[in-house]
């Protein structure tokens, strides 16, 4: 039995798919690929599958991760053609190996946020280059606090004559900056936003392999 | 769906993936390379549409044909439909995302009475009028509108609005009528003259060929056709050969956690139990069974293209199946294998036994649910379920002896006959099983029974298709007599509003001059009457007053043997005789013999031409 971690896009309309409905419609892309999976044990055995972090609905991202247990010898090149005939529409399966690092070194993800705005990038790099205080929701309260300072990298750009968020944000399992709160910050400057991930990183900055 | 029009809308609701489509499975064709473009539309949720064995197996068959593509639609949510209506945005299908407007044929399934004003919705969101008449008879103004499944035995309520009801089975009907349409839309015909043609297609009801007249105090007179060539009497479709008839193996894998997330295995159609009240039992007939290496090829290519790790073997009662232990040692040879559970969710108590369940319990615990229907045996030999206390106690022994400590129990209220002896019959034998969980030692500590009551609905081509409703006052007294009856936490009691019941029956038991109320419901924003959240009983009572319908008439009032019915004019195969045979030994108390024990002539044979039973 070993562990095989699969390099993924979601992109399109899967976007509208929940973190928790993808990972049931990989369970069943891995059930149907006709590969021999390691299930986990007691009365409802399921294979066993771990996200490397979860991705807000709406979002789309060139770089996911899970990892599942699979027994026996396959080749890792059979194993991305069955699982690339097994997704559904907008999964893209760009490389499957063998881990390199733990799937807890994930530390920080880069994303792209596509702002809808009248305003140019120089006013929207400006509104955030002071504090950025947002409402946090947890499940038991509702708190203001800044956030800058979890922002590890910001940038402001024009792109295709959108302005563009470029940033890389804490995603770690007791450390997660949501890219949305800093589109909910510039709420009055823009009429949408599209949230795009580009990579996950672990601690040194280095793409999660 | 491909492109991205409706992302303005999607970014708004609570669950986007209902209206997306793109899942695993899902057929997308070149609209310019097909000649019919058919839109199936199921009138609640996603999440129940997608669970609905029939829409699966008709989307397929459509499909599998070069003419045809079958898209699907769904009932959207109430803030899907604020999102349409505040942007004016017609209600479109989950495949291409195209307005309904756009589809030759919308076919709606009508599974439930409380969903007709969903149906209705959707029309009225894609921009459509609601009444055929003011639809015009020109084939290219809108599309055709249609309906099948379970309430258009009885679409009368409906008969305005649709164009054409599917009465029975529509594997072969519903070919038969998209081709007949091709054929008459190529040469320009009127719709009233296509649909004139189609009338004389098995199967095929056209609503406004038929002239209704009433007698003064409200009651039918009679149903008669306008022309010498519509059949008098519509005939329902039935498949022939069950194990021939085409099955999908390659249906559509939701991504949303929807009602029945499983792989559907149906094994048997109709039932050969002839309980009374039960309409499925009648309009199902007659009995026909798969092989179980039909069945079993079937779920291996399922299994293989879906990944589900479950399998329901879906029937009426499953243990009447005559190779149900076959099936499943076919089906075990490779399920355990790939973890995939199995799950007999309509086992009769009579038939349940250990064995059985050990195999099915092998991979994977599922809940034991077993259905009485009546808490004592005068009230069982009534309605025809031939169990027995003793057989209802062996069977809880067996489970518990197993070790299963949770079970529930499915009874009725309100039935014909019933006295308050009967309900607390219901409370007195939950509690004899509750006894008989601590008359030994057992692995499990505690036991939980939960006894669910549903009220009775006298429904059409049933023995009971004649009996009053209970009324309302009596249905809740009884509810609280039963709860006042219960005497301890191991029992769970359970029970569903009245309220929703007595609706069920008005258009359950409806006519036509019910259509205006139904019309001016969803005028007045009523829609998705299943759900609690939405059931406004006082609304309706309201718009029944304002529309002239008295709801008594329809639920309360005991309806005369020898009266007109509005759905006299469909054919389900079973007679009116054989009802009314039923009805007045159920008085007597005599039960009637399975039909596999002894034919009890219910007429449906006349609908075989070699089915073997």
């Amino acid at each position: 039995m070993k562990t095989i971690r699969v390099f993924f896009k979601k992109t399109g309309n899967i976007r509208y798919i929940s973190h928790l409905d993808t990972q049931r419609a990989m369970i069943r892309a891995l059930m149907r690929s006709g590969l021999d999976l390691a299930y986990s044990e007691g009365f409802n055995p399921r294979p066993k599958i771990v996200f490397a972090q979860p991705l807000s609905i709406y979002q789309e991202s060139e770089y996911e991760i899970f990892d599942f247990r699979i027994n026996g010898e396959t080749p890792l090149k059979e194993i991305r053609e069955k699982l690339t005939a097994a997704m559904p529409d907008g999964i893209e399966v760009f490389k499957v190996a063998e881990p390199v690092k733990k799937l807890s070194a994930c530390a920080w993800a880069r994303y792209r946020i596509t702002l809808t705005t009248r305003k140019s990038a120089a006013e929207i790099q400006n509104a955030l280059s002071g504090s950025i205080t947002v409402l946090k929701k947890t499940k038991t309260k509702e708190l203001y606090c800044d956030i800058a300072a979890q922002i590890k990298e910001l940038s402001v750009y024009e792109q295709d004559g959108k302005v563009v968020v470029e940033t890389v944000l804490p995603a770690a399992g007791n450390n997660y900056l949501n890219p949305n709160y800093i589109a909910a910050f510039l709420a009055d400057k823009i009429d949408g936003f599209f949230v795009r991930r580009i990579f996950l990183y672990d601690s040194d900055g280095k793409p999660l392999e | 769906m491909k492109n991205d029009r409706y992302a303005h809308l999607l970014k708004n609701v609570e669950k986007p993936g209902r209206y997306i489509g793109g899942e695993y499975g899902e057929v997308v064709k070149d609209k310019n390379s097909v000649d019919l473009r058919f839109c199936f539309c199921f009138p609640d949720i996603y999440e129940i549409g997608m669970s609905n064995l029939g829409m699966k197996i008709l989307t397929a068959i459509l499909n599998n044909t070069d003419y045809c593509w079958c898209e699907r639609c769904f009932a959207p949510w109430a803030d899907m439909e604020e999102q349409l209506r505040k942007t004016k945005t017609p209600l479109f299908a989950l495949e291409s995302g195209d307005p309904l407007t756009e589809f030759d044929i919308i076919g709606f399934t009508l599974q439930y009475e409380l969903s007709y004003t969903n149906a209705l919705n959707m029309l009225d969101l894609a921009g459509i009028p609601l009444y055929a008449a003011d639809r015009g008879d020109d084939l290219n103004a809108y599309p055709l509108i249609i309906a099948g499944g379970p309430c258009a035995y009885n679409p009368e309520p409906l008969a305005p609005f649709f164009d054409l009801f599917a009465i029975g089975e529509g594997e072969e009907s519903l070919p038969e009528l998209a081709e007949l349409y091709l054929e008459c839309k190529k040469q320009n015909m009127k719709k009233s003259d296509f649909l004139r043609k189609a009338a004389r297609l098995e199967g095929c009801y056209v609503p406004s060929l038929y002239e209704v007249t009433y007698l003064a105090d409200g009651r039918i007179d009679k149903v008669t056709p306008k022309y010498d060539d519509v059949p008098a009497k519509v005939k329902k479709r039935v498949v022939q050969d069950l194990d021939k008839a085409y099955y999908p193996t390659q249906p559509t894998v939701p991504y949303l956690d929807v009602v029945h997330d499983r792989i559907m295995l149906e094994v048997v159609r109709g039932c050969i139990r002839g309980c009374r009240f039960c309409q499925a039992g009648m309009v199902y007939r007659p009995y026909r069974e798969k092989s179980p290496e039909a069945l079993d090829r079937c779920a291996q290519a399922l299994f293989a293209h879906t990944g589900y790790s479950e399998i329901s073997l879906s029937s009426l009662s499953i243990s009447d199946y005559s190779e149900l232990d076959p099936l499943i040692d076919r089906l075990l040879k490779w399920t355990d294998d790939k973890k995939v559970s199995l799950s007999l969710p309509s086992m009769r108590i009579d038939a349940f036994y250990e064995q059985l369940m050990k195999k099915v319990m092998s991979v994977r615990k599922s809940g034991l649910t077993f259905a009485p229907e009546a808490g004592t045996q005068r009230l069982r030999d009534v309605i025809n379920k031939n169990i027995t206390e003793e057989e209802i106690l062996i069977a809880c022994r067996k489970a518990f002896d197993a070790g299963r400590n949770e079970l529930k129990l499915y009874f009725m209220n309100g039935l014909p006959t019933e006295t308050d002896e009967d309900i607390v019959g219901i409370a007195e034998l939950a509690q004899k099983i509750v006894d008989l969980f601590y008359s030994e030692k057992r692995p499990h500590r505690s036991v939980e029974v939960t006894v669910s009551v549903s009220c009775f609905v006298p429904k059409p081509f049933t023995p009971f298709q004649w009996e009053p409703q209970d009324s309302l006052e009596s249905l809740e007294r009884k509810q609280a007599l039963l709860k006042n009856s219960i005497r301890t936490k191991k029992i769970t009691y359970k029970y569903h509003d009245a309220k929703t019941s007595r609706l069920e029956c008005v258009f359950a038991r409806g006519d036509r001059r019910l259509a205006p109320a139904l019309a001016e419901a969803v005028r007045q924003g009523q829609r998705f009457d299943s759900w609690d959240e939405f059931f406004d009983y006082d609304k309706w009572m309201k718009i029944f007053e304002q529309t002239g319908v008295d709801p008594d008439f329809y639920t309360t009032r005991r309806i005369g043997f020898d009266e007109t019915l509005p759905w006299d004019h469909i054919d389900i195969g079973v007679t009116k005789r054989f009802l009314r045979r039923e009805a007045e030994k159920a008085y007597a108390g005599v039960p009637t013999p399975d039909c596999r024990t002894q034919c009890s002539g219910c007429g449906v044979k006349c609908l075989e031409r070699n089915i073997k039973l």
